[in-house]
């Protein structure tokens, strides 16, 4: 037995495209989009830290330069990494036992929960911008609400939140909390996916209330738990509205972020050579905390059931 | 495996149809058969129809070109031009108030105007307009912008606060230190000790820094941390010591808009400000009958009168416009050089000052001053050989971003005018070091 001619004459490529060509041609609008607005300027960032270029004139290859400033001769730079990697510390086990907390919360079978759950997911959907205006005003030291009530409750004046330099990341990071809806939701989904019978089993072995969230709840969420872990230190070191609409880096430094720092360099000083090596810095950082994270959750994360 | 086929081509005929049927945006040109001219503007909310109503008089006065604005957002209308320059569509006449043309002269993003001018007009323009303006417009040696208007500040006093303490507007303060004890006199407090009203709270190193006989641009570039700008700096911080670093925080915290109603002279928060001359037509829009009069910053000991930091509004032709004879055209009826009646309407419509005495002297600048006499001393100000630009240069925009933290840290009290000012310089120095290294020259 041979084989046939016409099999034999098929190309790799075209027997690729003739599997896969109806699929790939309907995510091709993505796909065209992925490359050339995603994949090509990612790429083109990697020159481009390696040159000085002001978006005018053509780049010019400078070599290392931009990095060893960057490193060795910015000190805005370590500052902006360091206001960034505390704010990611705090808010990131913050968001995580919030978020935990209010899907438990939200998880019992109450009158209205359906309600409930509404109310505490809306305001992860209020645009950034509006939400860092309002906080504005809520954080303000005279006519805020928080102060109001501090004052309500004894105290003759609460801090200046937003224009001391002690208080004013920390009011960024309980301002986090009000983003907190958007993981709860994902929590939620996670406990919805813990099977009864295994609470059921609990119960009949005499586990009360605590044992079973410490027993079965938090180890079958810990893949979600996880999930949340990076996205949220990601999103913790791109952080930048909410510093760019109410702080704008200060007072004196203290929520210059690394993101804020990274746009004044590219756009209010036209230095998008430098821009671009730190952008790839904050790639390497973010990369190497998930590579940690991604080793470490070996020990904590119960993917089997 | 038809069906998926069907279902596909009706999908495409659908987006088809949206693209074909969809109605067309509204006309953008009104005299088709003229030369555009793109011109990008920031002015928005009540300016944006006196701009238009500027572009369309403008357009009815000739039968060449057709001024087409466009209201750029001004948060992001750095970044749209900047991006419309590389992308190589970017308009014929860009409008800017932020400080740039040091910046983006260095950059070859805007064209010298004395390409555009003939040697008699670029004279005419210079003999013509005041020193203010002059400077303003000039970045090594080349008119790089037409400023049609520049911002100058004079202070506001409230008249119905002077009486309390036994003052009016014949006895104003003489020196900016007679100015602080005044203002101390008629700062209040409540019950509980918070400021409920300040008397007078200097703010800003520039602002201030002319008044002590100093400037931010020297004969190599820009300067820091001069023995003016330390006295300045001082000063204000004298003054929020004398008030209370954390008083003044919350209290200026607790302010409402800077706008309408709410603006802090309407409001009476403050007694004496030291404001722009835009207040003028604000407060007698919303307040007609407020009591205050406008005086120039009394210099302090040893300074110099008739002195205020300014701001302009530069009028610019990017390099890649396309054209830039239409953009001229625009540019010289704006500020009124071939028309000073227009000029002097186009500016009083926007509550501006004039760029040269020839306009100020125009029977139509003359009625707008009747009607807002307060003005007067705004125009007798721009004549001052006192006035200061803003730092000029390649790193203009990093000085500009490094000056706030400055006062910053000064009116909370984190660092001393002196320490404030090394970090500023030092940072200053290394920021151009590096620019050095990287090829560029400051």
């Amino acid at each position: 037995m041979t084989n046939s001619p016409t099999k034999t004459s098929i190309s790799p490529l075209r027997r690729f495209l003739k599997k896969n060509g109806t699929g790939y041609l309907f995510i091709s609008p993505w796909l065209i989009g992925f490359i050339l607005f995603m994949g090509w300027p990612f790429l083109r960032s990697v020159y481009l830290s390696f040159t000085t270029y002001d978006i005018v004139s053509p780049p010019r290859f400078v070599g290392l330069a931009n990095y060893q400033t960057l490193l060795g001769d910015d000190p805005l730079f370590w500052q902006s990494l360091w206001v960034t990697l505390r704010y990611a510390f705090a808010v990131v086990p913050i968001g995580i036992v919030a978020g935990v907390g209010l899907a438990l919360l939200l998880n019992a079978e109450v009158k209205g929960q359906a309600l409930f759950r509404t109310i505490f997911y809306l305001p992860s959907i209020v645009p950034s911008v509006a939400t860092a205006v309002i906080f504005s005003w809520i954080l303000n030291p005279e006519i805020g609400l928080v102060n109001g009530l501090l004052r309500a409750v004894g105290f003759k004046d609460g801090p200046a939140w937003l224009t001391d330099a002690h208080w004013a990341p920390w009011s960024l990071v309980f301002m986090s909390i009000w983003g907190v809806g958007g993981s709860m939701v994902i929590y939620l989904a996670g406990l919805k996916d813990i099977p009864v019978y295994l609470y059921e089993a609990a119960r009949l072995d005499g586990a009360g209330g605590f044992k079973a969230l410490r027993h079965i709840t938090i180890p079958l969420l810990t893949p979600v738990i996880f999930y949340n872990l990076v996205m949220g230190v990601i999103g913790s070191f791109q952080y930048f509205t909410e510093a760019y609409v109410m702080t704008r880096g200060g007072p004196d430094g203290s929520t210059t972020f690394y993101a804020l720092y990274l746009f004044q360099r590219a756009w209010n000083f036209l230095d998008m050579g430098y821009a671009s090596a730190m952008a790839w810095v904050l790639f390497l950082v973010v990369m190497a905390i998930t590579i940690v994270l991604f080793r470490g959750q070996q020990k904590w994360v119960h993917f089997a059931r | 495996m038809l069906a998926k086929v069907k279902l596909a081509l009706a999908g495409l005929l659908l987006l088809i149809s949206v693209v074909v049927l969809a109605p067309p945006g509204p006309p953008v040109t009104h005299y088709p058969g003229r030369e555009p001219i793109y011109f990008w503007h920031m002015w928005s909310g009540e300016w944006q129809p006196v701009v238009e109503g500027i572009c369309r008089r403008f357009n009815e006065s000739q039968t060449k070109y057709e001024v087409i604005p466009l209201q750029v957002p001004a948060t992001g209308a750095e970044t749209k031009f900047l991006l419309s320059s590389a992308g190589g569509s970017c308009p014929d006449v860009v409008c800017q108030w932020n400080p740039v043309l040091g910046m983006w002269s260095d950059r070859g993003l805007i064209r010298p105007l004395d390409e555009l001018f003939t040697p008699q007009d670029r004279a005419r323009f210079l003999r013509e307009c005041y020193p203010i303006i002059r400077k303003n417009s000039i970045y090594k040696g080349k008119i790089m912008g037409l400023v049609g208007s520049v911002d100058v500040a004079a202070v506001y006093y409230r008249l119905d606060h002077l009486k309390e303490v036994g003052l009016d507007k014949d006895h104003l303060p003489q020196t900016l230190e007679d100015l602080v004890a005044l203002g101390q006199k008629l700062d209040r407090y409540d019950s509980s000790g918070r400021l409920r009203r300040v008397g007078f709270l200097p703010t800003g190193l520039m602002a201030y820094t002319p008044s002590f006989g100093g400037s931010f641009n020297g004969p190599d570039g820009i300067q820091l941390d001069t023995p003016e700008q330390k006295r300045a700096l001082e000063f204000i911080a004298a003054r929020e010591k004398q008030l209370g670093f954390d008083k003044v925080t919350r209290f200026v915290a607790s302010q409402a808009a800077d706008t309408g109603m709410t603006q802090p002279l309407i409001t009476g928060n403050f007694s004496i400000l030291l404001d722009g001359q835009w207040r003028v037509k604000q407060t007698a829009q919303y307040a007609p009958d407020l009591p205050y009069v406008i005086a120039p910053l009394p210099p302090p000991k040893g300074g110099k009168p008739m002195a205020s930091m300014t701001a302009a509004n530069y009028m610019l032709v990017p390099r890649a416009a396309r054209n830039p004879a239409g953009a001229m055209a625009f540019l010289r009826y704006w500020c009124g050089m071939d028309d000073r009646e227009a000029g002097a309407r186009n500016v009083a419509d926007m509550g501006w000052l004039p760029y040269s005495a020839k306009v100020a002297v125009s029977p139509t600048y003359l009625a707008y001053l009747r009607k807002y006499p307060a003005y007067r001393v705004f125009v007798d100000l721009m004549a001052s050989p006192n006035l200061q630009i803003a730092p000029l240069g390649s790193l203009q925009s990093f000085v500009m971003n490094e000056i706030p933290k400055v006062d910053d840290a000064v009116n909370h009290g984190a660092k001393t005018p002196s320490v404030a000012l090394a970090e500023l310089k030092e940072n200053f120095e290394k920021e151009s070091a590096r620019q050095r290294r990287l090829g560029r020259g400051q």
